[in-house]
């Protein structure tokens, strides 16, 4: 914690240059996103389990709160995604340095110029919700409540996460090797190659995925129109009657070209990539800070490990589920008890 | 002109200074061409003989003399009071636990400098002729940048990486490792890039950039740990580096 | 107080101490580097220009011809065996570097590339050879970073922020020193068979030198208090380009590359005073002929420095006069010249490639020292009576292979040269040599010495003592000297040392990294050595090497070929009072060379 702290103080004092910058954006941008892919695949799994708190879930985005969430969480996109590329590059051709300040330059230009048409729809579709007298909008005390599974989810995570560690301590002791003072030999780490090679090559893979991702869902259709009837659902030709969110899902997912659910094969690869390029890039942040406590950093670890798998499971068994008309129903009379 | 210097100071000796602050130094008749070390020499002659930094060469090859500067880790002797104006700010680098004043304990430093194996390495025999191993001016000029390092630890006191996490080993350190892993002549490159495929080696470079521009011997750093990052993942330093083109003496 | 033992004990960690560490732990003693800085941080790091060596990897050479170069710019007061043995050893000292990995750059055949340096010729005189091996203008940094290396790889004991005190004599011998841990203020013995002193130099007395601040002399000073002569202290040499007012070293690789001197009206006055090498005269020549230049006027704007040119345009000019086939570019300046360069931009302002650089002589050098044999050994008198146990090496140490004025490059031939020769008799002598026990008391002297100075509540900050003496070494024991001003200077440094003893008073009186305390002890340091060095320089009434007397202009081979014993009268190392010394001028110049080769005979100098 103290050098997380420090960290921050020190980063704010350090006259770094614009490469210091990028990277605090990049932190944060990528906690942010974590943090909403956590609630989203949840989330979205329900449309599954349980159609009601999906219906409900939905709701909670059309909420104010989570429409400045929206926007913030497209710049974070947009931003991650150029600023890894920039990364990458540099990365892979190091001899680029010279152009890597020109460059930081350029992924904030070009974010903010990508944002504002971006921004401009985005916001449309905010307008035409407003401006819909019938529009109906959750009360802030049922948002702030409806996200308290999360927050314990988390808590719970991190403590099974230090738990774990404790117990693996317990089983299998590090060795102190006794190292002569002039010559500490560290060992090579084929995990954290393969890691740093995944985060690169899975970034390139996943910024085509999620920018398409992001058009459908925020920018062609908002949030808003995921609950409108009688629409085509975007990616599809097949409309949406019931105007609930579960159908509207059904509809991705059901759809098929040559006999293949499409959508669905997006999906899974999007979760996949998404999801392990997120928690890598979380056990990076959070093992950076912690350092002094082998218990604690290694639990991080784990808690990431928990994170992803949790994720993984409940979003591939969802979108290797079925979602049929009573789940549609289901959704129908969610909705109308929601919104009595 | 006149300068004034703000300096961190902390000295567990004193009763009262014994936890770090700041104290103002007000110097007059100061050529803009001055050097900061001279300044703070003045300071320590004239005013205050208490503040304790480490100097030497006085000329930017030693790399005594590592401070934050205006925010920035410098080398005292290398910055002239014209580029900084007439105040200025010295406190000591970060992520080395302070000892007195400016003064840091290296040897955290140096720790992460011996474990990278930093000597050269060949047990072939010697040429029969008794005279020098040959090596092409190309290949000799792959590593020359970073043969410039003056251990300084500018560049690793930089990196918010080291700050967080006093375990990585740091840019300097991987600056020296490079020295060695693309000399055609060393044959323990492979034990040396194994030793920074550890956790707390290179993987923690998360390419800031802080340490390229601290460093006072211009050496290319993020390049050069780039450099190191890719002989890892390739298994081999082959076809990494391109040599510029060397013009030869007609 | 603390109480370490090794076999052997190295006293300083610049290029001497650490290749004398390096033989000897490889020859089998167990070895400790004491220093008062971190090893990189000495000042080998800042040798710029190369290390000569006859290699020969780009046009015939020979070691002899080296030999002959180093008597003659040692103005034959170079013991020539030295200079025999330096000159012989280079080529193995300089290829076992490259063996130790040292990055030398290379010629298109792989081979380590050498340069033109100062007074460096082929066939005696003949002409300028390229002999200095270089890597670009940093050969020192690569040399002292290369034995700092193969040291941690050889598991040698770094007592590094340890700042030697004193030096223990027991029974005749030196049994070790004692030190103060800089970090705690705790008193350290380090008790060993051998002592090896490698402390460098202590250009610091002077006002404008090339000389970091630790090279205070410390060494020199330590032994000399115990009984140790100081041999040809009147020679210290002063280099020709120094960076105006700032003293910082332009390398003479500059002129190596082709560079030229000129002054206020465009010429390239070195023609006068060196007609045939001109530029590239030993270094006392053109100290003097810059001098000569200034006091006619001639400066820049009548200022006291010069221009050194090295663009390409002039440069390529005097190739082209010279006819010469060679011509430089800026592309290539920059390449063999970056650091250079860089202080040039950095602490000027100006870009060498396109503008000349202001420069003037700076203090760079001391040829005299502590005197030892070829082997490192020290040498009490001119019977050159061992002294067990005790070594010097490098700056500190007169073996002497300079004489009255140092070759370029050779400072660092003399490091490894000398350096290695020393750990090698060093692993030797260990392996036969009891360990003679420490003197009773070991520390109480130094521990009084300090109290003192601790308790000295007087008027006068170190500072002050020390500007002065700078300013008077530099006015009156500088470039050139005459009795009258070496006279003033030594009654005005007897005055500071007077000051010193009685009059001091410093703000730190604690234990931490005490750098008040420690620089006013170096002050103690550089004054003893500033007395010898001036008291020296009155007596010999010649002008030979960097020794320039205006009243005795001539060289005196008849009453002169002899070196310069200072030898201590005190009865107590930190006795109070004046300087007390005896001068002694018995021992005799060897001139073994000229006993068998008429080339070697002392002859008039000319360049």
């Amino acid at each position: 914690m103290s050098s997380l702290v420090l960290t921050i103080t020190e980063t704010l004092r350090y006259r770094g240059a614009l490469g210091q910058w990028s990277w605090v954006l990049h932190r944060i941008s990528g906690l942010g996103v974590v943090l909403f892919l956590t609630l989203h695949v949840i989330d979205t799994s329900w449309s599954v389990f349980y159609p009601a708190l999906y219906v409900k879930a939905i709701a909670v985005y059309q909420t104010p709160l989570f429409t400045i969430g929206e926007f913030a969480l497209i710049a974070a996109v947009v931003y991650h995604a150029l600023n890894g590329l920039r990364i990458a590059i540099l990365d892979y051709r190091p001899a680029l340095w010279r152009y890597q300040a020109r460059a930081a330059w350029i992924v904030l230009g070009a974010s903010v110029l990508l944002l504002i048409p971006v921004f401009i729809l985005m916001f449309g579709h905010v307008l035409n919700f407003y401006n819909d007298p019938e529009r109906r909008v959750l009360p802030f005390a049922d948002v702030l409540e409806s996200q308290l599974p999360f927050a314990v989810g988390i808590v719970l995570a991190v403590v099974a996460g230090v738990l774990y560690s404790g117990i693996h301590g317990v089983i299998a002791p590090r060795k102190e090797t006794p190292t002569d003072n002039m010559f500490r030999r560290p060992v090579g780490s084929r995990w954290e190659k393969f890691w740093w090679s995944y985060m690169r090559v899975s970034g390139f893979l996943i910024v085509p995925l999620v920018f398409g991702h992001l058009a459908m869902m925020h920018v062609i259709q908002g949030v808003f129109d995921i609950t409108a009837a009688d629409y085509v659902t975007v990616g599809t030709n097949v409309v949406n009657q019931t105007g609930t969110s579960v159908e509207f899902v059904a509809n991705r997912w059901n759809y098929l070209v040559g006999g293949i659910a499409v959508w669905r094969l997006y999906d899974i690869a999007l979760l996949a990539l998404t999801v392990i390029h997120g928690f890598n890039g979380l056990r990076y942040v959070l093992t950076d800070y912690t350092a002094d406590s082998t218990l604690i950093r290694r639990g991080m670890i784990y808690t990431c490990i928990i994170g992803a798998l949790i994720l993984l499971m409940v979003g591939g068994l969802a979108l290797l589920g079925t979602i049929d008309q009573t789940a549609i129903r289901m959704a129908e009379e969610a909705v109308a008890k929601l919104h009595p | 002109m006149d300068v004034t210097f703000r300096i961190r100071r902390y000295n567990p000796e004193i009763p009262g200074k014994d936890k770090p602050h700041w104290q103002e130094f007000k110097l007059s008749d100061v050529e803009p061409t001055d050097r900061v070390l001279e300044m703070l020499h003045r300071i320590k002659w004239e005013q205050d003989g208490t503040l304790a930094f480490r100097r030497s060469c006085a000329h930017g090859v030693c790399g005594s003399d590592a401070m934050r500067i205006n925010g920035v880790n410098r080398l005292a002797c290398k910055v002239l009071v014209r580029d900084l104006g007439n105040r200025i700010q010295v406190e000591p680098i970060l992520g080395l636990p302070v000892l007195k004043d400016l003064i840091v304990d290296m040897e955290p430093f140096f720790e992460h400098y011996r474990a990278v194996m930093p000597f050269f390495v060949n047990d072939t025999p010697l040429p029969a002729d008794g005279r020098e191993r040959l090596q092409s001016p190309e290949d000799r000029e792959k590593f020359d940048d970073t043969t410039k390092c003056i251990l300084c630890a500018c560049c690793t006191t930089a990196c918010p990486s080291f700050w967080a996490n006093g375990k990585y080993v740091g840019p300097a350190a991987i600056v020296q490792a490079h020295r060695f892993i693309f000399d055609s002549r060393d044959l323990a490159g492979d034990d040396r890039l194994d030793i920074l495929a550890s956790p707390d080696g290179v993987w923690r470079c998360r390419t800031i950039f802080n340490c390229t521009p601290a460093c006072p011997r211009d050496i290319e750093i993020t390049k050069a740990i780039g450099e190191v990052k890719l002989a890892i993942r390739n298994g081999s330093t082959e076809g990494i580096i391109e040599v510029r083109d060397i013009k030869h003496e007609a | 107080m603390q109480t370490h033992q090794f076999d052997a004990i190295i006293v300083g960690a610049g290029g001497a101490g650490l290749m004398a560490a390096l033989y000897a732990s490889k020859g089998g003693a167990n070895v400790a580097v004491v220093s008062k800085l971190y090893p990189t941080r000495s000042h080998t790091g800042t040798a710029q220009g190369g290390i000569g060596a006859a290699l020969g990897n780009h046009e015939p050479d020979n070691p002899l011809w080296h030999a002959y170069d180093t008597v003659k710019g040692g103005d034959y007061l170079a013991d020539q065996n030295a200079a025999k043995v330096l000159a012989e050893n280079a080529i193995d000292a300089v290829i076992e570097l490259e063996h130790m990995g040292l990055p030398f750059d290379r010629t298109p055949e792989g081979r380590i590339s050498q340069r033109r340096f100062g007074g460096h010729t082929s066939n005696f005189g003949e002409k300028p050879v390229r002999r200095a091996c270089h890597a670009a203008d940093r050969t020192g940094h690569m040399i002292l970073q290369t034995l700092y290396q193969q040291c941690i790889k050889n598991q040698v004991r770094f007592f590094d922020e340890y700042h030697v005190v004193d030096v223990l004599m027991n029974r005749g011998a030196c049994v070790g020193v004692v030190a103060v841990q800089l970090g705690t203020g705790e008193l350290h013995v380090f008790h060993g068979k051998a002592t090896l002193f490698a402390t460098g130099g202590w250009g610091k007395m002077f006002q404008v030198t090339s000389n970091a601040h630790s090279l205070t002399g410390d060494g020199a000073a330590v032994t000399f208090r115990r009984g140790v002569p100081m041999q040809d202290m009147e020679f210290f040499q002063f280099h020709p380009t120094g960076i105006y007012k700032m003293g910082i070293l332009i390398t003479e690789g500059v002129r190596g590359e082709g560079g030229v001197l000129i002054n206020r009206h465009g010429e390239r006055f070195m023609e006068k005073y060196a007609p045939r090498i001109k530029d590239l005269a030993s270094r006392d020549v053109v100290s003097r002929a810059i001098y000569l230049e200034i006091r006619d006027g001639n400066g820049i704007q009548g200022k006291d420095y010069v221009y050194l040119d090295v663009r390409p345009e002039t440069v390529n000019r005097y190739l082209a006069e010279a006819g010469e086939s060679r011509r430089v570019t800026g592309e290539e300046i920059e390449k063999k010249l970056p650091d250079i360069l860089d202080f040039c931009r950095v602490y000027l302002g100006v870009d060498p490639v396109k503008e000349p650089m202001p420069i003037q002589p700076t203090a760079h050098y001391a040829m005299g020292g502590i005197p030892t044999n070829v082997d490192a050994e020290v040498v009490m008198d001119e019977n050159w009576t061992v002294l067990p146990g005790m070594y010097a090496a490098g700056e500190c140490a007169c073996v002497s292979c300079h004489g009255a004025n140092r070759l370029g490059t050779n400072s660092l031939v003399d490091l490894v040269v000398f350096g290695r020769r020393g750990g090698m008799k060093i692993a030797e002598f260990v392996k036969q040599a009891d360990l003679i026990p420490l003197p009773a008391n070991p520390t109480a002297e130094i521990e009084a010495e300090f109290k003192r100075l601790r308790a000295s509540k007087g008027k006068i900050r170190p500072g002050q003592i020390r500007a002065k003496m700078q300013k008077t070494m530099m006015d009156y024991v500088g470039v050139f000297r005459e009795a009258k001003g070496i006279q003033q200077a030594i009654d005005t440094v007897e005055e500071l040392r007077h000051q010193y003893q009685t009059d001091l008073v410093f703000d730190d009186q604690g234990y931490r990294f005490n750098t008040d305390l420690i620089e006013a002890w170096e002050l103690g340091a550089m004054l003893d050595l500033a007395a010898i060095t001036a008291q020296s320089a009155l007596a010999r009434t010649e002008s030979r090497g960097a020794h320039s007397r205006e009243d005795f202009q001539q060289r005196d081979d008849v009453n002169w070929l002899v070196h310069t014993l200072a030898c201590p009268k005190q009865a107590s190392p930190y006795q109070t009072g004046p300087m007390e010394i005896e001068l002694n001028f018995k021992k005799k110049v060897d001139l073994s060379l000229a006993e068998v080769d008429p080339r070697f005979a002392p002859k008039e100098r000319v360049y």
